[in-house]
């Protein structure tokens, strides 16, 4: 609600018909809850600017814990400031207020001016309904004439709580000063974090690579200080117009090279929309290991060095589900023999079980063939659709049974492996399904290619 | 810094003076990389030079999958990655490559790292930025379709990388690229034995062409002149009982 339309008492719960008659040029639109709290949760990381702990607070507000932040604004009075100019920038308008438990917070924004709450008496005057207890509890007390925060706090502890249940007597020992339990922020606050905020925005993609270069610096040194290697970075950067791009990625081995950690990021920068510019960006390592100082070496060192660039490289183009590494698979079925580990996890070593009947490369979805073969078990003497030709060679058969313990494999028949060559040179590795006798004729499929 | 004369003919003072320029701009190690040599099969067609590192070269054809592993094989003696680069189209057509198959030919799984790119503008991206790396001893992409301009991009960043650079293609392709060589392979009809190769350098920059056939070690991936003898370790001769067929 922005102060025109306090001035013209419009407020939730009206009727549509009232409000035009308040306003006739009012606009209408139907309520989004889902792109408001999407909307909200925006806003929040765009205020991680002035702390790291930021969390969304019911459908309408945000919370922030700013201790040990205030003074980087000169004292909580240029914080409150900062936080009303930089949302006026957005042409928001909230109710801000700073005190020292979430709840008188809460109150002093919502029923209370705002601003920083002077001390707790200051509460008094406020209605119970601050107290943000269940409307029949706010009902009843009300019916008993106590209206207001003060009148409760007059009336012994004890009773309240046992006539108005333990919520009550929490909430108003929480106003005078106990504990409340800790919320989630939105972002885990980070140890090693960069941060560049500028008065004139950057606008360019060489602008941000050069921050990006600057903040990996500091973040560098601060990891080589604490003798730590970064796993996982986020780059957050805040656009002039509110709107907060994280970039997260990971590297495969920890990592406190500026210079690797700025490649990495370029990539992702490269298709970036900037908007009018970005007026602060964040680095931090949200993930870090152990990892010692370490001499340049020449040899195994280096090259593993080199390789775990280069897997960074490609997993921050590609994904990292996309750069992958073969780890073997105690299996006799052929689909079953292989995983394939995402980069930066580093595969299980183990024997690969092979033979000069394991084909070069394996279709992930065999191919169905008609086929002519002898009976009951012979090879495939001519293979005729979709792929042609007679078969002038063949090895095997291999019978490889189905993991009958596996649910999926319950139905699933014996195949029998050949190795096939086919008359214009081709090699093809194909695979009876079934046993001639069953109610099912076999089928046969091509599983692999040896050329 | 090398200063010992020139050789006197052209083709070598070119390669000692780019090795020194190499040498200056803190490139490559100061000494020519050793080419690929590839065996006796292949010697009639390339020499002593084998195939060249640091350098693009292009197979075609139903075998290229084969003769690129040969290649990769005997590239391979060198630390480093086999980066093999395919997209979602090229493991539908042609299959993804599979670890015990390349284990059974001596090529180590551990050494290999997929690169499963979503398109082929994606894998080229990816080629080039494996074969720039010193990391990757060898680079293998499978790209249906490269201009002159994408191949001479991935002919500067195999220069930087010092590998060598594979380009799988299944099609032939008479558009110019700035590969080194231009191959076609194909598998030769043979009712046994190993497989058999004809391979037909088709294009190269030392001006060398024609064609050899080969017999591929199945352990080893080693090209053997197809002329010697027999291999001990033949495939089954086909059955030749008359028993009942049935299609199925």
């Amino acid at each position: 609600m922005n102060a025109e339309a306090e001035a013209l008492r419009l407020g939730p719960g009206l009727l549509l018909t009232d409000a035009r008659a308040a306003c006739p040029a009012l606009h209408v639109f139907p309520a989004e809850p889902e792109a408001d709290a999407r909307a909200l949760q925006s806003l929040a990381l765009w205020c991680t600017r002035w702390s790291p702990k930021v969390a969304v607070d019911g459908p309408d507000g945000l919370v922030l814990d700013v201790t040990g932040c205030a003074h980087l604004w000169g004292g909580e009075e240029g914080l409150l400031a900062a936080v009303a100019e930089a949302f006026a920038k957005l042409g928001l308008e909230p109710r801000t207020a700073l005190a020292d438990r979430r709840l008188a917070a809460r109150a002093w924004a919502r029923f209370g001016p705002g601003g920083i709450l002077p001390d707790r008496r200051a509460l008094d005057p406020l209605p119970v309904e601050a107290l943000e207890l269940d409307g029949e509890t706010s009902a009843s007390l009300r019916r008993l004439g106590l209206r207001t925060i003060g009148d409760l706090r007059r009336l012994p502890r004890a009773a309240l709580a046992r006539r108005f249940g333990l919520a009550l007597a929490m909430r108003l020992a929480v106003l005078e000063g106990a504990e409340e339990p800790p919320f989630v922020p939105l972002v885990e606050p980070t140890r090693f974090s960069a941060r560049l905020a500028r008065a004139e925005p950057i606008a360019t993609h060489a602008g941000i690579e050069a921050a990006c270069a600057r903040l990996a610096r500091d973040l560098c040194r601060m990891l080589e200080r604490a003798g730590r290697g970064a796993r996982r970075l986020v780059l957050g950067l805040h656009r002039v117009d509110g709107v907060v791009a994280r970039l997260e990625l990971g590297t495969a081995r920890p990592s406190r090279d500026p210079e690797h950690l700025c490649r990495l990021f370029r990539h992702r920068l490269d298709g970036l929309e900037l908007g009018f510019g970005v007026e602060l960006a964040i680095l931090e390592a949200v993930e870090t290991v152990e990892c010692p100082a370490e001499q340049p070496e020449l040899g195994a060192a280096a090259d593993a060095t080199a390789i775990a660039l280069l897997i960074d490289r490609l997993a921050a183009r590609l994904g990292a589900d996309r750069v992958l590494r073969p780890e073997p698979v105690a299996s006799h079925v052929p689909e079953r023999r292989v995983r394939w580990c995402p980069a930066g996890v580093e595969p299980r070593p183990g024997p690969w079980v092979a033979s000069r009947l394991c084909p070069l490369r394996l279709f992930e979805r065999p191919l169905p063939v008609r086929a002519l073969a002898l009976v009951p078990d012979g090879p495939p003497l001519k293979l005729e659709e979709p792929i042609a030709g007679r078969v002038v060679a063949a090895s095997g058969p291999e019978r490889i049974l189905p993991e009958w313990w596996r649910a999926t494999d319950a139905a699933a028949r014996p195949r029998d492996f050949f190795r096939v060559r086919l008359e214009d040179g081709r090699e093809l590795w194909c695979a009876r399904e079934g046993l001639w006798g069953e109610p099912e004729p076999p089928v046969w499929r091509v599983l692999g290619s040896f050329s | 810094m090398n200063t010992a004369p020139l050789p006197a003919d052209r083709a070598h003072r070119l390669a000692a003076l780019r090795a020194r320029i190499r040498a200056l701009e803190g490139r490559g190690t100061g000494f020519a990389t050793p080419p690929v040599r590839l065996g006796p099969g292949l010697d009639p067609l390339l020499g002593e030079d084998g195939l060249a590192r640091c350098a693009l070269h292009e197979l075609a054809g139903p075998a290229a999958t084969l003769f690129g592993l040969a290649i990769a094989r005997a590239a391979l003696d060198r630390p480093g990655l086999f980066v093999w680069c395919l997209d979602e189209a090229g493991v539908r057509a042609r299959g993804i490559p599979w670890p015990p198959g390349l284990a059974a030919r001596g090529l180590d799984p551990g050494r290999l790292l997929l690169v499963r790119a979503p398109d082929a503008q994606a894998t080229a991206r990816a080629m080039e930025e494996a074969l720039a790396s010193p990391a990757a001893a060898v680079v293998l992409g499978e790209l249906a379709r490269i201009g002159f301009d994408l191949s001479r991009r991935l002919q500067l960043a195999v220069e930087r990388g010092g590998g060598i650079g594979l380009l799988l293609r299944s099609a032939a392709d008479p558009t110019p690229s700035a590969a080194a060589t231009r191959w076609w392979a194909e598998p030769v009809p043979a009712r046994e034995g190993p497989p058999r190769l004809r391979l037909e350098l088709r294009r190269s920059k030392s001006g060398a062409e024609g064609q050899v056939e080969v017999r591929v070690d199945e352990r080893t991936l080693a090209l053997r002149p197809a002329a010697a003898l027999a291999d001990p370790e033949a495939a089954a001769p086909p059955p030749t009982d008359r028993r009942t067929l049935a299609r199925g």
